[in-house]
């Protein structure tokens, strides 16, 4: 009687204990979840992460080179995209993929994206329709006691994902589609050129207490220039010190957002305000300035160019 | 204390007014719109759709600066049962349009994304715009 005493309490305890209490569970590789998101376009690794515990050599050796290998371990990494991108130039439909290295040479890997997100790590795919392959970069990198993907460069169009565990590291550069452009066409953008004096309406009505007893001026002239396929504009007094230049993103017709560039092309988009410029004849007369919620902030009239 | 004008501050400010923006608080629909980018197909305006369910500006009383949003809101009920809301709340139960957002639970008390897409229709309106112009600038600015 006693055995099935016990074993019916340890039913017992089984049944009352909480599911998380059940579900807990040391494990040799812990899972863990890496996330980016640039422009709208989102990157997602879900991976297991093994450590070193001891081993010096991984790859020929724990991972033999006629392996196809996760890089993770238990359940195959999968790599999830928001969007369309590219890898490595390569195009990357949106979806979920299982992420696999195919050794080719032991200097020469391959990285394989693969549809089946439910395959065990010994399950590796073979080569197959939809499938993507294109060569992976291997590099030489400082010891790493357990394999972590990363994202250790974003900027406003792309984003460096990269694998890196032992002494290697795969670095994957991701680039995402833009959701604007600073692309003008001549006949669009020339319409806009000239300067403008910006002045801010005022609202009595809305008043909150000054940080200083400075009042700042209102106005700011406004000088539209169409260069290079773009259109550009110059403050001055600017808004705020660095703050002179903007770039022109063209919403529709002739409303735009406020944008900013860096030397790989737009890297902010201020769409909480609105240009709405009014065209006469071929020619803007000004323009409005509106908040999201198109409160009016601002008109322009054209002053000058 | 000398008093600021909320809009002087912000032609002096607009730069910091950017990078705070993420921290203040828009509202979950702005979040909701970065990702969501509520596509699919503008509502067919209801015949003899009113304003009637419209909440009245006393509702308003903690967000004061939505009553513009409703006042034109009731004036052009028939454009607003139009459009389809960009702020990714066109899934909540219950909704058939913008002029959703404003009855009931309103939305737009909150969501500026809402706000801005009825002042925007008002305003389109009335500078004689087709709903198809003003769907179309509404989903440009706010899609």
């Amino acid at each position: 009687m006693a055995p099935r005493r016990t074993a019916v309490l340890l039913a017992t305890v089984a049944l009352a204990l909480p599911p998380a209490v059940l579900r807990a569970q040391v494990r040799a590789s812990e899972r863990a979840t890496v996330s980016q998101t640039v422009d709208g376009t989102t990157i997602t690794v879900n991976y297991s992460r093994p450590r070193l515990r001891g081993r010096t050599v991984i790859f020929g050796k724990q991972v033999p080179w006629t392996e196809i290998w996760t890089p993770g371990a238990d359940m195959a990494t999968t790599l999830a995209a928001s969007k369309d991108v590219t890898i490595d130039g390569h195009p990357v439909p949106k979806g979920k993929y299982s992420v696999w290295v195919q050794f080719d040479a032991p200097a020469r890997w391959t990285l394989v994206l693969d549809r089946d997100t439910t395959l065990f790590h010994t399950q590796g795919p073979k080569a197959r329709d939809g499938q993507i392959r294109f060569p992976a970069r291997v590099e030489q990198a400082p010891p790493a006691e357990v394999l972590t993907w990363s994202f250790p460069e974003v900027t406003a169009t792309r984003m460096r994902l990269e694998m890196a565990w032992e002494k290697v590291r795969i670095p994957l550069e991701i680039k995402v589609q833009p959701t604007h452009t600073i692309a003008v066409a001549p006949e669009i953008g020339r319409r806009l050129e000239g300067r403008y004096l910006l002045h801010m309406v005022p609202d009595p009505a809305d008043t909150v207490p000054s940080p200083t007893a400075a009042r700042p001026k209102a106005d700011t002239t406004f000088t539209v220039r169409y260069v290079d396929g773009h259109v550009s504009a110059r403050m001055d007094p600017p808004f705020d010190v660095g703050y002179e230049d903007w770039v022109l993103v063209r919403v529709t017709d002739d409303w735009y957002f406020l944008g900013r560039t860096d030397r790989e092309g737009l890297s902010e988009v201020w769409d909480f305000f609105t240009l709405e410029f009014d065209v006469k004849d071929g020619r803007a007369t000004g323009f409005e300035i509106r908040e999201k919620n198109d409160h009016l902030l601002g008109t322009a009239v054209r002053s000058g160019g | 204390m000398p008093l600021l004008s909320r809009r002087d501050l912000l032609a002096s400010a607009l730069a910091v007014l950017a990078l705070t923006r993420p921290a203040r608080a828009i509202h979950r629909c702005a979040h909701h719109a970065r990702h969501h980018r509520a596509g699919g197909p503008h509502p067919t305006p209801r015949p003899g759709v009113n304003a009637s369910k419209v909440i009245p500006d006393t509702e308003l009383a903690e967000t004061p600066e939505a009553i513009p949003a409703f006042d034109e809101v009731r004036q052009v009920p028939e454009v607003v049962d139009g459009i389809r809301c960009q702020c990714g709340c066109s899934s909540r139960e219950g909704y058939y349009s913008l002029l959703s957002c404003y009855e009931g639970e309103a939305m737009a008390r909150y969501c500026e994304i809402c706000q801005g897409q009825g002042r925007l229709a008002f305003r389109l309106h009335r500078a004689g715009k087709s709903l198809d112009e003003i769907r179309a600038a509404i989903e440009a600015r706010f899609g």
